[in-house]
């Protein structure tokens, strides 16, 4: 059938001529058939429906029912509002193709939304669409709610940002917010003070306002689901005039005379002129975002009403929060950049009390994504992991509770953050988080208190170990975690110069895409391990807490294959083994194997004993296989250790005999005592005792396993610490270390008795940081930990170039 | 043939270089009879195109060869322009012994605009003083420039270089931060008042 619709655009001829040319085109398709515009489409962005953001540039989609001929189709293109809306005049059908798109821009800021018609033409077919263009935040929220699968009536607010938990600021300790749960608090100053224990990790000026609160914001039998409201009390301490006829006025600069006669100025709390709200899904990753306007709030505007926070698709809303492209524009992915929630300390200082501790807290395995107009703008989150890099059984790798975000550099030019030059080139985590969590550096505004050294309080990350522990020492966390963080922090740099090693999954340094990882409790072992004998499985495992079960028997003289995998999830994992005495561990390291480096074969096991291998990663609970080599009964194990300033002196243990160790110790010394034992029955102990005669201090400590942290009683005897167990051969079994009293001596900071390497590298780890009373590695006495005093220790050394 | 404006501006430039040369010359001849010990960056300003890899060493001058006072450990914040660069890495010297064994070494380079390095030498002092020259390199800082430009450095914070007693230097920076803005400062002073000469001198021609 021959087409005979009019055709426009083109120089044309009708009648004979028309039909003639018709049955050519039809005889030849390349030439172009009569086309007909059929359609005329435009591409909303993620909003719902017809709607586009305003300010942002949509493709338009012109469809012809045949194909164009030679020298194309020129489709004329109108918009009913250009200032809402621009199209070009024409959009041109390439001769031979059946559509063409074309570009429609939007205005950015409209207020409401507003109905643009788009109208295509060719001949005298035109074709309509009505598009909608809106910078609302009520019809971002409602696009929102649909990749959050929620439904308006999830969050009807509105809210109120008292129902949260309170985020005070504190120095030295003291709460110096206005009020305390509303009761009035006499600490305050009467503006906020310009630093402070645990800042809000905002630049200088902004990081230690207080009475600020933070809401968990959840929906019954959506667990996928998780919002926070945020509402800062920043940029003043607004006071109220109480009193006289202007009772109630603010009285910002809390000069009484504003209030008038029979009045006075005070303290004011209700004022939040910045207030966010973020709505993430936890399954999915989507991620959204709603912001007031961060300027000084005026008392009487709807967003300072902390009694009245807007759900964000009330129509409320669009007097409360920015329109979708200013938040855009702040770029909160920036700060956001391992996932929605920040874990300052600041800020876990309350989320941490908010459904017990897990609220708002960081999931490793969750997706994160911004989407929607502007938002997809924002960079893609890439996360990093790295091989254990020297943790021990007992070190949990950073990414076990964290994502951590790679390097990201932003595009020239570099979005401001609050005026500060070079803040927001990078994201942050590389060039600010990481090294706030672990005290290698402090944000802006950190109180004397908040650098304090050697407690929790600048050594955050890891939490502390366990109840009566305050945490690693610096010693402590620098033998543990400082390695890791280094490998981290030098895997992250490597996104800039992404290599085929780093996109390789099992790499030591391995980048990708969130969103990638499988979802917590996914089908599958998400850590497994197999035994095999060459032939069949002998045992397969999965996460047991360390419980090997019975023991697996092995003939004198076989070997067995181990191998292990884990998901994706997983990667820092390693394998730690114990062998009978005398069996060489070879050719695993001390920290054990890798995951992606495990032993070939084990074997052959000649030695009877028994032979046990621990499989753990990022510091999840692990699984171990446990083999026995008939021959011998199983031998007890005991050891004990006490650790003096971090650093371990020499075991006890009974392998390969009993021995007692001594240490030296000063009463300014941070102390723990270490001790494990196996194949024991369940009766172990350790009892402190001193000399002389050792005599019982009274203090016993039950357990085949556990740490105590001690302090050395004033007065110079030998403090005792001895492990007694019935081992499973019906024998009693002791092993006991000594902690010896000794004035600290300058430099000897490991109190070995010796100056040596190890002594000046823990001064030069801590340079620049405050001194602690009688600080050994402060040997000017300034009160300050300088690499003057790592090199007056190093005149000092036993030995030359201070070898051990 | 009266001079041109261009000529003029020249030659007004010429005679204050060699007038700021003079000035640097007995400069550095009074520096050099107070045996002041400076600390430099070689090369002091660099350009470099987007991308390129710049390094930059940091120079420590005014010592005696063999003899105290020496130096024994540092700890320096380098400041730099975090818009044109970014920094890559950090290559100690030798001269206070061999950086994998003989000393302690520590850089951090993770907070933009500053670079913090530090060393310190675990060789018995005689050994150290042996070992050093009147002038050598402490270390060498490796940027990528983000952008075309040029490079300006400087030391923040409390400038602390060691003798191998543990004692602090006295240190004189150069240039100077402040220096190097006034240096410049003052040439676009005598740029301007030759450009205001010559136009008057144009005026009185007309």
């Amino acid at each position: 059938m021959v087409e005979t619709a009019p055709l426009s655009g083109q120089s044309f001829r009708r009648g004979v001529v028309r039909c003639a040319l018709a049955v050519v085109l039809v005889l030849h398709p390349a030439f172009g058939a009569a086309a007909n515009l059929v359609k005329l489409d435009i591409t909303p962005d993620l909003l719902s429906g017809n709607t586009v953001v305003g300010g942002n540039r949509v493709n338009g989609t012109v469809t012809l029912d045949a194909a164009a001929p030679a020298g194309g189709v020129a489709v004329a293109l109108r918009s009913s509002d250009p200032i809402v809306a621009t199209v070009p005049a024409t959009v041109t059908v390439p001769a031979g193709a059946a559509g063409a798109t074309f570009q429609v821009t939007t205005k950015a800021k409209l207020p409401g939304s507003t109905e643009v018609t788009i109208t295509a033409t060719l001949g005298a077919v035109a074709r309509s669409y009505p598009l909608r263009v809106a910078d609302d935040v009520t019809e971002y929220a409602k696009a929102c709610y649909a990749r959050l699968k929620i439904q308006e009536k999830d969050l009807p607010g509105p809210f109120r940002c008292k129902d949260g938990v309170q985020l005070p600021v504190q120095k030295d300790g003291k709460t110096l917010d206005i009020a305390i749960n509303d009761v009035p608090n006499p600490l305050a100053p009467k503006s906020f003070p310009a630093d402070c224990d645990f800042p809000a990790w905002l630049p200088n000026g902004e990081q230690c306002y207080g009475s600020s609160f933070i809401q968990q914001l959840r929906i019954a039998g959506n667990p996928a689901f998780e919002g926070a409201l945020l509402c800062r009390h920043k940029t003043v301490w607004a006071g109220v005039c109480s009193g006289g006829a202007n009772n109630g006025k603010t009285c910002g600069d809390l000069a009484s005379a504003a209030c008038g006669a029979g009045s006075k100025c005070i303290l004011g709390d209700k004022d939040f002129p910045d207030i966010a709200v973020i709505l993430y899904n936890k399954s999915n990753g989507e991620t959204c975002w709603f912001q007031t306007p961060d300027t000084e709030c005026k008392g009487n505007e709807p967003r300072c009403d902390g009694t009245g926070v807007p759900a964000p698709h009330t129509a409320r809303a669009k007097q409360v929060f920015l329109p979708p492209s200013d938040t855009a524009g702040i770029n909160c992915v920036r700060c956001h950049d391992n996932g929605p929630w920040m874990s300052s300390r600041w800020m876990d200082a309350a989320t941490g009390t908010i459904g017990n501790g897990k609220a708002l807290a960081d999931d490793p395995a969750a997706h994160y994504l911004n989407n929607g107009a502007h938002f997809d703008k924002w960079a893609k989150t890439t996360f990093v992991t790295v091989k254990r890099d020297g943790l021990g059984k007992d070190g949990r790798a950073c990414t076990a509770c964290h994502k951590i975000h790679a390097k990201e550099i932003t595009p020239d030019p570099a979005p401001p953050f609050a005026g500060v030059p070079g803040y927001g080139r990078n994201y942050i985590t590389l060039a600010h988080w990481l090294d706030y969590s672990v005290a290698i550096t402090f944000p802006p505004g950190a109180s004397a208190t908040g650098k304090l050294p050697d407690d929790d309080h600048a050594l955050w990350m890891p939490f502390s170990r366990g109840a009566g522990a305050h945490g690693l020492t610096l010693a402590e966390w620098n033998k543990i975690y400082k390695p890791h963080v280094d490998a981290l922090r030098a895997c992250m740099e490597k996104k800039g110069v992404e290599t085929a090693d780093n996109k390789k999954k099992g790499s030591n340094c391995e980048v990708r895409l969130t969103g990638n990882n499988p979802a917590p409790g996914a089908p599958g072992a998400r850590l497994r391990g197999n035994l095999s004998d060459g032939t069949a499985i002998v045992r397969q495992v999965t996460p047991s807490g360390f419980n090997p079960g019975s023991p697996i028997a092995v003939s004198p003289g076989t070997s067995m294959i181990l191998s292990w995998d884990a998901d994706s999830f997983h990667h820092a994992c390693a394998i730690e083994a114990s062998m009978p005495p005398g069996v060489p561990q070879a050719p695993a390291t001390a920290g054990g194997w890798n995951l992606q480096d495990p032993p070939a074969s084990l074997g052959p096991f000649t030695v009877p004993g028994e032979y046990r291998f621990d499989m753990y990663c990022e510091g999840e609970e692990g699984a171990s296989f446990l083999l026995a080599v008939p021959g011998a009964a199983p031998s007890p194990k005991l050891h004990i250790e006490a650790i003096v300033d971090g650093f371990a002196r020499p075991r006890a243990t009974n392998i390969p005999g009993p021995a007692g160790t001594t240490a030296n110790a000063s009463v300014a010394d941070a102390i723990f005592v270490y001790w494990g034992a196996e194949s024991v029955k369940d009766d172990c102990v350790v009892t402190e005792l001193r000399d002389p005669g050792a005599t019982p201090t009274g203090r016993t400590f039950p357990g085949a396993s556990g740490y105590i942290k001690v302090a050395l009683a004033v007065g110079g005897n030998d403090q005792i610490y001895a492990l007694a167990c019935t081992g499973s051969d019906d024998k009693p079994y002791t092993v006991k270390t000594t902690l010896r009293p000794t004035a600290a001596v300058a430099c000897d900071v490991n109190g070995d008795g010796s100056i040596d390497k190890a002594d000046i590298d823990l001064i030069f780890a801590r340079r620049n940081f405050a001194a602690v009373p009688n600080d050994r590695r402060d040997v000017q006495a300034d009160n300050l930990i300088t690499v003057n005093d790592a090199r007056i220790c190093a005149t000092r050394c036993k030995n030359p170039k201070c070898a051990p | 043939m009266k001079p041109t404006k261009k000529a003029n501006i020249l030659s007004t430039w010429l005679r204050a270089s060699r007038i700021l040369l003079l000035l640097s010359a007995l400069g550095a001849t009074a520096s050099s009879a107070s045996a002041a010990i400076t600390l430099a960056f070689d090369p002091a300003m660099p350009s470099f195109k987007s991308g390129a890899t710049v390094d930059v060493a940091l120079v420590i001058a005014g010592l005696t060869a063999g003899a105290a006072p020496g130096v024994g450990a540092f700890d320096l914040n380098v400041a730099y322009d975090p818009a044109l660069l970014t920094a890559t890495g950090v290559t100690f010297g030798t001269k206070l012994g061999d950086p994998a064994t003989d000393t302690l070494t520590d850089s951090v380079l993770s907070t933009p605009g500053n670079v913090n390095l530090a060393q310190v030498s675990l060789l018995a002092t005689a050994d150290l003083l042996a070992l050093q020259p009147a002038s050598f390199i402490l270390a060498t800082i490796s940027f990528t420039a983000l952008i075309d430009g040029k490079g300006e450095f400087g030391l923040v914070g409390d400038v602390r270089v060691d003798d191998p007693l543990g004692n602090k230097l006295p240190i004189v920076v150069v240039p100077e931060p402040g220096g190097v803005v006034l240096f410049l400062a003052g040439l676009l002073l005598l740029a301007i008042a030759s450009r205001s000469r010559a136009d008057r001198q144009k005026l009185a021609l007309a």
